[in-house]
């Protein structure tokens, strides 16, 4: 295990889980408040516990969005960084609960309802986010087995020359597939390539089955396909491994496409809530 | 055939190097297969690919199979080939040439591979997106993008609605408030930059339904930013919206600073606009002795449970009506008799028979004599004139009018007198049989005198009238009687509403008990207590809820108005 995991690991749990304590103990003391409160007409943000709520529902947005400017100061695997990880997580679940107190439970076709939307969607992009640093490091360590990205391209493009001069005495159809498995073998190329594993249409792939299925005759002939057939399975080896690789890199990566530009939405819709409500007081 | 084959070598410096072979054959066999005359050592090549043949004293060149030949810019599958002509094979270049002198072949072929297989790994690199930046995705322009779109859409358009709304509303406010149909007008017109009214999005709730009218001319109340609506815009339609109290007597409770929002909560549907809540007037009056101060007779309630009784409750409060009437007697089950019915003829009653409420049901309307008594009640004073009944009418006209019947009936004669009553001649005479003389009319007369003093002091008078009224005497004079003015409250509860209408369901009796009534003075209005039997305070689990507002206003003068 090393220390990418640990952190991962850890941050969820950081000091006795002691933002998850206070977020807890927050969202407790505000339930019993909330429901002993009796604004005399359903509950709003336009009561005082409408008001204090949103306040620091607003204040908490502000403080998260900041730790996505302030993290990129702190060495990554630091305690300091697992600390205001541990409180971006934890406050950031409190937020929707906070501003949905806030709202009275009241969601309607306005901007104030998308801003509600638009927190909730932050924190549960945030939430698969975590999700994915539990889960996923061990996959990008263990899917390369030592080796990097480019030593893997590499040894693939190693194997398909080598299929080639494997093969070069063999049939047309085979130097053909084995062609077109150098030269249209792709790793990602879209989104949804990066995050398919085995794609149906692999020329790897469809190069192996050919091989696997051609028929020679002659010892030297057999030799050759049984030398080609062999490389393939390397190459397709590798190439499984590193489109595993590929896939859990890009799941730990996109979350925060969805993250960030709904945070930075959030906020601007923050703004324009606050101004509705005041500008029209 | 021999020939010459000399391979092409370009290095990356631009020199060619060419490296002579001689080969032999007939035909020349160019492929990839390793025994090909003409070995092309490239996977995209066939292993057959072409024959060069000699015949006729000329070269042709011929493909074996699928495989094609570029010559001339034409695709061929064969064709004659002549000193100095290039061809293509798959990646390589071919060219004819003459053998140089002294060499000992028949033709020179010079060979290059010209389409290098691609750099393999490069290729595969350059193709492949191992992360997200690879594909170009950046974070930073969808997140300045979404905040851009939304920055425009619910916070700069409805800017511009507002600052474009709020000039035409003072353009057209110069000489008032506007109507209700120019604002109509002007929200129709009113389309801002996109065809939907982006305000719209900023109201967090509904209007409410009476407001509803204002659209989203939302200029229409919010009129200075960042402003609480002012109580003069609210007072553009509802200028008799009255202070709860005299603030002058009681400023603690002076409101004519607020402004009307800080209570009337809009943008929450129907329920924000209206306050019923309990707290909410309990917050002073459950403590108004003190938050009052002297010169308020009030007392604390915090809830309708804490209600004190009515009014008209405490001994000797009730007033007196002036009427004599048993509820009991009249609302008989058997009924009561019928007087010009058929024998034993009853006719049974009902509360309704005699009470009705107005239009509203708030107000129970008198009970008028001619209305619901004189069926049986009748007022015919002298069997000689069936047909005369008194007048229900103040006691100076009743006492007028028999007079006045009797004058007429004595001057027109016809009148049968009662076993032993004695009547002069000119009044028992037949009508219209002879004129009577002046001291006859001087008989008939002082007759009808005494006959009406006996009537108005008797039983047809002052006896019939004090059946229902209270007759008040006056001095020794039999005849100057009169009686007890009759008052008939419309309302009881000044200071509260209250509607028969939502309690049809229920009967009278439930609530008035009229069945034991056997005097008028009773007074049977309900107690609290009877209200009480369905009604409770908000905290109540089985009792209808009632709140302070139920009953009672909050800006209305009569309501709320200080009496002196």
């Amino acid at each position: 295990m090393n220390g990418e995991t640990r952190f991962n690991e850890s941050f969820l749990s950081y000091k006795g889980f002691k933002h998850l304590k206070l977020s807890l103990l927050v969202a407790f003391v505000v339930l019993v408040v909330y429901l002993w409160h009796d604004p005399g007409r359903a509950p709003n943000g336009g009561t005082w516990l409408g008001y204090t709520l949103g306040g620091l529902s607003a204040a908490l947005i502000i403080f998260l969005a900041w730790f996505g400017i302030k993290k990129r100061k702190f060495g990554s695997g630091t305690d300091l960084l697992r600390g205001w990880l541990s409180a971006h997580v934890y406050l950031g679940v409190l937020v929707v609960v906070l501003s949905l107190f806030h709202s009275g439970f009241q969601l309607g076709l306005n901007l104030h309802s998308l801003l509600w939307t638009l927190v909730f969607l932050t924190v549960l992009s945030g939430m698969y986010g975590v999700f994915c640093y539990a889960r996923y490091p061990s996959i990008l360590t263990g899917s390369r087995q030592g080796l990097t990205r480019a030593e893997m391209l590499m040894q693939m493009s190693d194997l398909d020359m080598q299929a080639r001069d494997a093969a070069i005495g063999l049939g047309d159809d085979v130097n053909r597939a084995l062609l077109n498995a150098a030269e249209n073998t792709q790793v990602g190329g879209s989104i949804s390539k990066m995050l398919n594993v085995s794609p149906a249409d692999c020329p790897t792939k469809r190069a192996l089955d050919y091989v696997d299925g051609a028929n020679v005759s002659g010892e030297a002939q057999e030799a050759a396909l049984r030398r080609v057939h062999a490389i393939l399975i390397r190459k397709a080896e590798l190439l499984r491994r590193l489109r595993v690789y590929v896939r859990a890199a890009t799941l730990v990566r996109l979350w925060l496409y969805f993250h960030i530009p709904l945070s930075i939405a959030a906020l601007v819709a923050l703004a324009a809530h606050v101004l509705a409500v005041f500008f029209y007081w | 055939m021999k020939i010459i084959l000399r391979t092409l070598l370009r290095k990356s410096t631009g020199d060619i190097v060419a490296r002579d072979s001689q080969v032999t054959g007939s035909p020349i066999r160019l492929g990839r297969s390793a025994d090909s005359e003409v070995f092309l050592n490239d996977p995209r090549t066939l292993l057959q690919q072409a024959e060069i043949h000699e015949r006729d004293g000329g070269l042709f060149i011929e493909s074996v199979g699928n495989g094609r030949i570029i010559i001339r810019g034409d695709s061929v599958s064969s064709s004659q080939l002549k000193i100095g002509d290039q061809f293509q094979i798959g990646p390589y270049e071919f060219k004819l040439e003459a053998v140089p002198s002294g060499g000992d072949a028949d033709y020179l072929l010079s060979v290059e591979l010209v389409h290098e297989l691609e750099d393999v790994q490069s290729a595969l690199s350059g193709r492949s997106t191992l992360s997200l930046e690879d594909l170009g995705l950046r974070a930073k322009p969808w997140s300045i993008g979404l905040g851009v779109l939304i920055l425009a859409l619910f916070i700069v358009l409805p800017l511009t609605e507002h600052f474009s709304g709020e000039a035409k509303r003072v353009a057209l406010e110069q000489d008032g408030p506007r109507t209700v149909k120019e604002i109509r007008d002007g929200i129709k017109e009113d389309s801002g930059i996109l065809p939907v009214s982006m305000r719209q999005f900023w109201q967090a709730g509904h209007l409410s339904s009476s407001h509803k009218i204002f659209g989203l001319d939302c200029s229409a109340c919010h009129q200075e930013p960042f402003q609480q609506v002012a109580r003069e815009t609210c007072a553009n339609c509802h200028a008799d919206a009255h202070d709860h109290v005299d603030a002058e007597k009681f400023p603690n409770a002076n409101m004519s600073n607020e402004a009307c929002s800080t209570c009337h909560k809009e943008h929450e549907g129907s329920q924000g606009l209206k306050i019923a809540s309990e707290q909410f007037c309990s917050d002073c009056h459950g403590n108004i002795t003190t938050v009052a101060g002297d010169g308020s007779e009030l007392y604390n309630i915090a809830s309708f449970d804490d209600h004190k009784p009515f009014w008209y409750e405490e001994v000797g409060a009730k007033p007196s009506t002036g009427i004599k009437f048993s509820h009991k007697q009249h609302l008989d089950k058997e009924g009561m008799r019928v007087p010009d019915g058929e024998r034993g003829e009853r006719r049974v009653l009902g509360c309704d028979s005699c009470h009705q409420t107005d239009a509203t049901g708030t107000v129970m309307q008198k009970p008028e004599f001619e209305k619901v008594c004189a069926d049986c009640h009748s007022l015919a004073f002298d069997a000689n004139a069936p047909d005369r009944e008194i007048p229900h009418a103040d006691v100076a006209t009743v006492k007028q009018y028999i007079r006045d019947a009797y004058s007429s009936i004595a001057l027109r004669g016809g009148y049968k007198p009662a076993k032993g009553e004695s009547v002069p001649t000119v009044v028992r005479r037949i009508p219209g049989s002879q004129q009577p003389t002046e001291k006859g009319k001087r008989e008939a007369l002082a007759w009808a005198d005494a006959k009406a003093d006996e009537v108005i002091a008797g039983h047809f008078g002052k006896k019939r009238c004090g059946e229902c009224h209270e007759i008040v005497e006056n001095g020794n004079n039999p005849l100057n009687w009169t009686i007890v003015e009759v008052k008939h409250n419309d309302l009881y509860l000044e200071k509260g509403y209250f509607n028969h209408k939502p309690h049809d369901s229920v009967s009278c009796a439930e609530c008035h008990g009229a069945e034991q009534s056997e005097q008028a003075s009773d007074l049977i209005l309900p107690t609290i207590e009877t209200c009480k039997d369905c009604h409770g305070s908000g905290n109540s689990v089985s009792l209808i809820t009632t709140t302070c507002t139920t009953c009672h206003g909050f800006h209305k003068k009569d309501e709320t108005e200080v009496k002196q």
